[in-house]
């Protein structure tokens, strides 16, 4: 537990107040949705500071005090930072930004924030690799590349929905899988966004 | 994670999710680190295999400028279903797909009036002093690269929430340009979401391509593509 962190099991409801921590505890699924919505590391990076800097100023004016509605709030601002990220910059004096530096220190780290799109490239071709037939492989691209949607790979390929499922969710856990140990190897990218007690079980990896 | 959950997951990666689920989905994925890196697997797999695998389109439009860094590397994202294309017709205020925006944009839109929606508005008041307006609603956040679809009912008011940047000390000034019409303008207050809701007569939009302007004095500081589809087309 961080330093100044109070456990939500040791205090009554009515005592709970939002920690500037709790705010980093959304890096992981705050950074996967800005990926999904930008599909680009660099912007997925830069919008995830802004994101969480607006929240941490949030919690520290007061404006945010719930912990049950963070998840909304984080949301709330990160739909809006997309919409406007073409936008020119707010100008803002320098002592007006908030100090965050050493609180960012402390996210979770997540297994696409230091990564190359080299980097990337090799991994998504080595799953595609290892499937074990040209019809999983010609399965994964015409999804993955062309684009083209379930019920139209399912008639191309003669699949039933539970085997376009199961192939899928296999390269699904094979890059998640990749993802993790790549990051691992890095010194000082110990991973630890999840919770253990929200940590796959066997079976749920092939999601 | 519970058989629901993987259910849910799946639905959501494959873009099967309605867009008010996906938006539920979404609230979830950030508070769950478990269901983050599933997400982050499925967008590295496709960003990683696109990039390795998906020839870059000549003279493809560029993605927007804080684009440009992964343009190089990444094509952009096969057409998976963003989601990004709103059914206003048969949408009335009360069911809009951002329930979290309603109040806000709607109280803007009673107190903002846009060009020719004004005259409108005062010559045909509803008999019992209220009349049902549409919903238009700009949806660049599932995929800000693409231009945002807006399905138009065939006639009444219809109520267009765009997003606009937040400018200090500014109300901007927004203009809806349509090739063959006089520019549409109205001074807007964003809400808290950086949206403006702007009344606009049926009539006063063409189908077609049009574009959003956001201007603060001299300086525009967004400007963006709309298309306007009639609504069941």
């Amino acid at each position: 537990m961080l330093e100044g962190e109070q456990s939500h099991a040791d205090v009554g409801v009515s005592e709970l107040a939002l920690t500037e921590h709790d705010v980093l505890r959304c890096v992981p699924g705050l950074r996967a949705l800005l990926l999904r919505l930008t599909r680009n590391v660099d912007t997925t990076n830069d919008l995830a500071q802004e994101v969480v800097i607006a929240v941490i100023l949030a919690v520290r004016a007061g404006r945010l005090r719930e912990p049950a509605a963070l998840a909304a709030y984080v949301y709330q601002v990160a739909r809006n930072k997309v919409a406007t990220q073409g936008a020119k910059p707010k100008l803002a004096l320098v002592d007006e930004l908030p100090d965050i530096e050493g609180v960012w220190n402390e996210r979770p780290l997540t297994p696409l924030e230091n990564f190359e799109a080299h980097e990337l490239r090799g991994l998504a071709m080595a799953v595609l690799d290892e499937l074990p037939t040209d019809r999983d492989r010609e399965l994964i691209i015409g999804y993955y590349v062309d684009g083209l949607g379930k019920p139209e790979l399912m008639q191309k390929l003669g699949l039933a929905a539970d085997q376009f499922d199961r192939v899928i969710s296999r390269a699904r856990g094979r890059m998640r899988e990749r993802l993790l140990a790549k990051m691992n190897e890095q010194p000082g990218m110990l991973r630890g966004s999840s919770p253990p007690g929200l940590l796959f079980s066997k079976e749920q990896k092939a999601l | 994670m519970t058989p629901l959950e993987e259910f849910l997951t799946r639905a959501y990666l494959n873009g099967e999710l309605e867009a008010e689920a996906a938006e539920a989905f979404e609230l979830l994925l950030i508070e769950r680190p478990d269901l983050a890196e599933i997400v982050d697997a499925d967008t590295a797999l496709q960003m990683g295999l696109a990039a390795a695998l998906k020839p870059p389109v000549v003279g493809e439009e560029p993605h927007v400028a804080v684009e440009v860094s992964a343009t190089a590397e990444s094509p952009p994202a096969p057409a998976r279903p963003v989601q990004n294309v709103v059914d206003i017709q048969s949408a009335p205020l009360a069911g809009r797909r951002r329930p979290y925006l309603f109040s806000p944009a709607l109280a803007a839109g009673l107190a903002l009036v846009l060009g020719v929606g004004a005259g409108y508005l005062a010559r045909s008041p509803a008999a019992n002093g209220m009349e049902m307006a549409t919903l238009a609603y700009v949806d660049k956040t599932r995929d800000i690269s693409a231009v945002p679809v807006v399905r138009l009912p065939a006639k009444g008011a219809v109520v267009l929430l765009a997003p606009v940047v937040v400018v200090d000390a500014c109300a901007p000034e927004v203009r809806l340009l349509q090739e063959g019409r006089a520019p549409l303008s109205a001074f807007a207050n964003a809400d808290e979401f950086s949206y403006v809701s702007l009344v606009v007569a049926r009539e006063a939009l063409d189908l077609g391509k049009a574009k959003v302007e956001v201007r603060c004095g001299s300086a525009a500081p967004a400007s963006y593509a709309v298309e306007f589809q009639a609504a069941g087309g």
